[in-house]
């Protein structure tokens, strides 16, 4: 029987940590959450000489407190899942602050080894290091790797396969000075008394996270039999002082660490500290900014259009071949209309949405992300977020389903809630097809103005939306930020294809489930009851929408929009089709467009009032999930819906009855 | 010797930008200006924007390497990056749209075409990348490969 | 030279911390990132409302609110 081992890699972040386990797992793996929270959880599984194992890759962080849930899921997995082996991947440039994560990692117990990576950046830049002699003072194995060529990984797997092997645990640890140990034992000795703590805990650890103040700590301990006990002896001291004193005890041990185990060359100013003084440049930082994102939607609808033809193409061919072979008239309609039909409009916008991810995947691989964050920060102030909100609201052009997912990073729940909340107002890829159809028909020449009109009214809305949630329901300041610079790197296009797979994907697995469904529930109620024409006033759409189009009417509109609306809710472009259903007309054909342009009930004030409201009204079923997910409860994902709706239908009344005013045709 | 270089490189090309930039949103407001045409300038005010602002990164770094200031070689270095990030962007778009064209409506692509979409951001490009050929190794093996 | 909060450091400037005064969750924050007493940062740029800073090699953005909590004695320039 073949024997397993478990893994858990972890280390800073931007150490090359998700290279290696690339590299190591390749294409076996998982990607999940971990349970309780929505911070993503990767496993991936390796077979090596006879040996199968599984590595779990933790969250990046800098410490093991418990100051954002990614340092609490890393330690909780290491302390509550025992791997076998703890992998910590250090960035060999930056050896000082890696090492404070490696002398928390010591403390908890388990066997770790440090991957060594970037080795060659470090030499490159003239340090020296040896790593014998810096496993000897560590106590740890130390393995040379390079995470992109994939040097050095059989040496660590042949370790982690040695050290498991031992399954010894990890006891050198650093000390603290005569005064803090003495506490330390004294606290050790009281936990001991507990069983339940003893058991499952290494008691070195839970003392110094005591005396640290570590909220998850000492809550654990709360609920403990020794609690009274581990309280009286912890208030007689400063934790302040002490707090700051283990922290200075660790860069202490790790300034005498490292002098004996590397040369470090005198640092100038490098390649990019020079890059930094001219993209965050104080005049020019904002407009290379503004100029770098023009040509990233640029090349996202440009270069997506020979894509988008071909998907038509193929779609086109299958609903002729579908309605040419099927001779079952029911079935036909079910699969032309309903399949083909709603789900090949979404798929449409497949390629876009790709590219967008690809190039945001590449901005962030470079580094540049980071730096358009602390650019913008000076903005988002203003707005009430941190200059961090910024990100997930450019990632929501392309779909706000993997942008609300990326506030993770945010730490301050507040902050945090209020970007989600404001991010569906960020126009989606999806809302695009809607507006093409509209301008299109409507405005002529000028609908490239109206489409980027939209654009801006919901980067407006979303700005005023944050600004009115921190004045009221989510008080406030934004909180103050640190982030790190990531050094610029030259981007691999491995690493961005495989970063815009797994968002991308998100998208895909929403147009093939939700919007599949989606659309066959529009063909069914626009069929059935049975006899009725397809999409008229009879069948059960159309009842919907005359039950709802009193509420639609002060906007202009008639039944067919309020049902295309309703449906829009499963996925905004259905919109599109559902309009093609209910006129009759094939979608992206010219019948849709005359048919809309001969409704009598529709004029251009009108078609302002559709595109205003799609573009507020409420976020997709996909978004509503993820909303729920995220923010942990139904009732922000329902206060979402309320509020898209409440101001999406004043400002779609608004634009109507302004537009009616200013362009005469009502 | 090669700071100086580089700084009269910076500031060529970096004026080149600037007028060419400038001229598209001129470009915007008066319409045929045959000069433009031949250049293949035509009013855009994002593009035009554009041109500006690579123009005013190089001649950033004109400024400063006149002043003696090592750092402002960055300068010059983003200000080819970028003139080459939009070269590159132009290429793309230009070559996608031409192949929809071929491939999905049947068009072909005739020489009048192509003399279109010769612009600016296109030809200024080449020169940004002799600049590139010469001085990017050096700059760029200061950065970490991912 | 006397110490003054980060923030008030022109672009440029180094010095060693000499305190950071901040709750307990930021305290340790900043110190696992090595904005330790003691540590020598170096101010990258201050254009905007947040400050680069240079700490061991990393690069750090930090709010302004943030900066001021961080305390440091500049060193007497040798620019």
């Amino acid at each position: 029987m073949k024997k397993t081992i478990s893994v858990a890699l972890t280390g800073n972040p931007n150490v090359g940590k998700t290279t290696v386990f690339n590299t190591i797992t390749g294409s076996r793996q998982h990607v999940g959450n971990w349970p309780g929270v929505t911070v993503e959880k990767k496993t991936g599984r390796c077979e090596y000489a006879d040996t199968s194992i599984e590595v779990t890759d933790l969250p990046g962080t800098y410490s093991l407190t418990a100051y954002s849930a990614d340092e609490v899921i890393a330690r909780n997995f290491i302390i509550e899942d025992n791997p076998d082996v703890v992998v910590q991947v250090v960035d060999a440039s930056n050896l000082e602050r890696n090492l404070y994560l490696t002398m928390q990692l010591a403390e908890l117990g388990r066997p770790v080894i440090v991957a060594l990576n970037m080795v060659d950046v470090a030499e490159g830049r003239g340090d020296t290091i040896d790593e014998k002699r810096l496993s000897e003072l560590l106590a740890m194995p130390v393995v040379r790797t390079v995470g992109t060529s994939g040097r050095g990984l059989d040496r660590l797997l042949e370790t982690i396969i040695a050290v498991a092997a031992k399954g010894e645990k990890h006891t050198h640890t650093i000390g603290y000075g005569d005064e803090a140990e003495a506490l330390i034992s004294d606290l050790v000795r009281i936990l001991d008394d507990d069983p339940a703590l003893a058991g499952g805990y290494p008691l070195r650890w839970l003392a110094v996270r005591a005396i640290e103040g570590d909220s998850a700590v000492l809550a654990l301990i709360e609920k403990s039999s020794v609690a009274g006990a581990v309280q009286a002896r912890l208030q007689q001291i400063d934790l302040d002082e002490y707090e700051a004193l283990l922290a200075d005890k660790r860069y202490e041990a790790i300034g005498a660490i490292l002098p004996q185990a590397c040369t470090m060359c005198v640092r100038k100013m490098t390649g990019s500290d020079m890059i930094d003084r001219v993209v965050t440049n104080k005049y020019l930082g904002i407009p290379i900014f503004l100029a770098l994102m023009w040509g990233a939607f640029q090349l996202t609808f440009a270069v997506a259009e020979p894509f988008m033809a071909g998907i038509e193409y193929v779609f086109g061919w299958l609903g002729e071949v579908v309605a040419g072979s099927i001779g079952n008239e029911w079935l036909a309609s079910l699969l032309g209309d309903g399949v083909i039909g709603g789900v090949g409009g979404v798929f449409v916008f497949v390629p876009n949405i790709f590219i967008l991810f690809l190039i945001l995947s590449i901005l962030e691989g470079s580094g540049y992300l980071a730096r358009a964050a602390f650019i913008m920060d000076r903005l988002m102030y203003v707005i009430g977020l941190p200059g961090k909100s910024f990100i997930p609201m450019l990632m929501g052009f392309g779909c706000n389903v993997p942008a609300i997912m990326s506030t993770r990073t945010i730490e301050d729940d507040r902050d945090r809630l209020i970007t989600i909340l404001v991010n569906p107002f960020i126009s989606c890829g999806a809302r695009l097809p809607v507006y093409i159809l509209f301008a299109g028909v409507f405005f002529g020449r000028d609908a490239g103005n109206v489409i980027f009109g939209l654009y801006a009214l919901g980067i407006v809305v979303a700005i005023l939306s944050a600004k009115l949630f921190r004045c009221t329901i989510l008080p406030g300041e934004s909180s103050p930020f640190i982030m790190e610079m990531p050094p610029y790197r030259i981007p691999t296009i491995k690493n961005a294809m495989l970063n815009m797979w797994e968002k991308g994907s998100m998208y895909l697995k929403k147009a093939g489930g939700i919007i599949l469904i989606g659309s066959l529930i529009v063909w069914f109620l626009a069929s059935y009851p049975a006899g009725v024409e397809y999409g008229s006033e009879e069948s059960f759409a159309g009842m919907i929408g005359h039950l709802l189009e009193p509420l639609v009417s002060p906007l202009g509109l008639d039944w067919k929009i309020a049902v295309a609306l309703i449906f829009g809710f499963v996925a905004k472009e259905i919109v599109v089709s559902s309009l093609g259903v209910l006129y009759g007309a094939d979608e992206g054909s010219a019948a849709l467009s005359d048919a809309l342009l001969a409704d009598p009930a529709l004029s251009m004030a009108g078609a302002l009032a559709v595109m205003v409201f799609v573009l507020l009204y409420m976020p997709c079923v996909a978004t509503l999930g993820v909303i729920k997910k995220e923010t942990g409860s139904w009732r922000w994902a329902g206060f979402s819906v309320l509020y898209g709706l409440v101001v999406a239908w004043i400002l779609a009344f608004a634009t109507f009855h302004l537009a009616s005013y200013f362009l005469g045709g009502a | 010797m090669s700071e100086y270089h580089k700084q009269l490189f910076a500031g060529f090309l970096g004026l080149l930008y600037l007028i060419v930039g400038v001229a598209a949103l001129i470009a915007l407001v008066v319409p045929d200006i045959k000069l433009f045409e031949l250049f293949g300038i035509s009013g855009d005010p994002a593009m035009g924007f554009v041109l500006v602002v690579i123009g005013l990164t190089l001649i950033s770094g004109f400024f400063e390497l006149s002043k003696k200031i090592h750092e402002g070689v960055a300068y010059l270095h983003v200000g080819i990056g970028l003139a080459l990030v939009f070269g590159m962007i132009w290429f793309l778009s230009v070559g996608a749209e031409f192949a929809t064209l071929a491939i999905f409506e049947g068009e072909e692509i005739t020489l009048e075409m192509i003399r279109e979409a010769i612009v600016p951001q296109l030809y200024l490009a080449v020169i940004a990348l002799f600049g590139f050929i010469a001085w990017g190794k050096e700059f760029s093996a200061g950065l970490l490969r991912d | 030279m006397a110490s003054c909060p980060l923030s008030l450091l022109s672009a440029g400037t180094t010095g060693k911390i000499t305190g950071v005064h901040a709750g307990e969750g930021l305290r340790r924050r900043l110190y696992a990132l090595g904005l330790i007493p003691e540590a020598t940062v170096t101010v990258v740029t201050r254009d905007r409302g947040s400050i680069i800073v240079s700490v061991c090699g990393c690069r750090y953005a930090l709010s302004r609110g943030m900066a001021m909590k961080v305390i440091i004695a500049p060193e007497v320039a040798a620019r």
